[in-house]
């Protein structure tokens, strides 16, 4: 079954480019929502905040892990988002 | 947030705010890093397109989930493991200490039988020095009793042989005895028989008459006239 992404007052479009995309993250004045609004349909996104929710890591800390996990330099990951 | 159901955006806005509260603003940014991260990279959406170029490999959640259950399972294999080692480190040193006292036992008690095997051999070497001077002890009386019964045989042949000598001289010395008796009386004998003969020979040439007692007639010897009694 696809997921389709949620729209939201944010008005993400589909698809998404990483520079739409971190533009509107970067400019949006709520994150939490626009976070909100990424989740809400989504089940892989809703797992792996769950498997964060578990852990007793911090943000960056569950993020490096995981990345590191899935075989990624979380490093070039993030240099790719700019 | 339900159990088996989607995180609400209130769950989401409870757990940014935690989170929030502790690492200050910067918090989103990486949960926003995270998700896109879990929604494979720069082909976000969720529609079920293939990940981004680079991230044509990326894991699925439920890849990562089950390598998160790993992790709590190696987690839970290292405790286990490690109690089990802890286990086998005390049943390691528990098997080395029996090790140590069963060696130490067996020390002791060849020790002990080493004592007591040298105590036996100083004892059978006693008991065979023992045997040894008996036997010499044996030898020599036995070698003592056969000279002197050697020497009471010699004794005895010596005696014997004086004996015979006495009996033989003895017997000889009677028989001699006899031989003399035996020839004396023959002698005697032969010198009667020779006055008997000297006798007899002497009255062949004298006439003899009878005695008057036995005649008729008177005997010429004893008639005084007729002058025959000058015989």
């Amino acid at each position: 079954m696809q997921q389709r992404f949620p729209q939201s007052s944010q008005k993400l479009s589909t698809p998404q480019t990483k520079s739409n995309l971190l533009s509107q993250f970067l400019n949006s004045s709520n994150p939490k929502e626009l976070i909100q609004n990424m989740v809400m349909n989504n089940p892989k996104m809703q797992n792996v905040l769950q498997l964060f929710q578990n852990s007793s890591l911090t943000p960056k800390q569950f993020f490096y892990q995981y990345a590191q996990r899935m075989g990624i330099d979380p490093d070039q990951f993030i240099d790719s988002l700019k | 947030m339900g159990e088996n159901s989607s995180l609400t955006a209130s769950d989401v806005a409870l757990l940014a705010g935690n989170k929030d509260s502790m690492w200050g603003d910067t918090s989103f940014f990486w949960i926003f890093a995270l998700l896109i991260l879990a929604n494979g990279g720069f082909g976000f959406g969720g529609n079920g397109f293939a990940n981004a170029i680079g991230y044509e490999n990326l894991a699925t959640s439920n890849e990562v989930q089950r390598g998160f259950d790993n992790q709590n399972s190696m987690a839970n294999q290292r405790d286990i493991l490690a109690a089990v080692n802890a286990a086998s480190a005390q049943g390691v040193a528990a098997t080395n200490q029996v090790y140590h006292d069963v060696v130490g036992y067996v020390g002791d008690k060849y020790d002990e039988l080493a004592r007591d095997i040298a105590g036996v051999a100083v004892a059978q070497q006693t008991a065979i020095a023992n045997q040894n001077a008996c036997a010499a002890d044996t030898r020599m009386l036995i070698q003592g009793v056969a000279a002197e019964t050697n020497a009471n045989i010699a004794q005895s042949r010596y005696d014997a042989a004086m004996n015979t000598a006495a009996i033989n001289a003895n017997t000889t010395a009677q028989t001699q005895k006899i031989l003399d008796a035996i020839t004396g009386n023959r002698i005697a004998d032969m010198q009667q028989q020779i006055n008997a003969l000297e006798l007899q020979s002497q009255l062949a040439t004298v006439v003899r008459y009878p005695s008057n007692t036995f005649y008729a007639v008177p005997s010429p010897c004893f008639n005084t006239g007729c002058g025959c009694g000058n015989i």
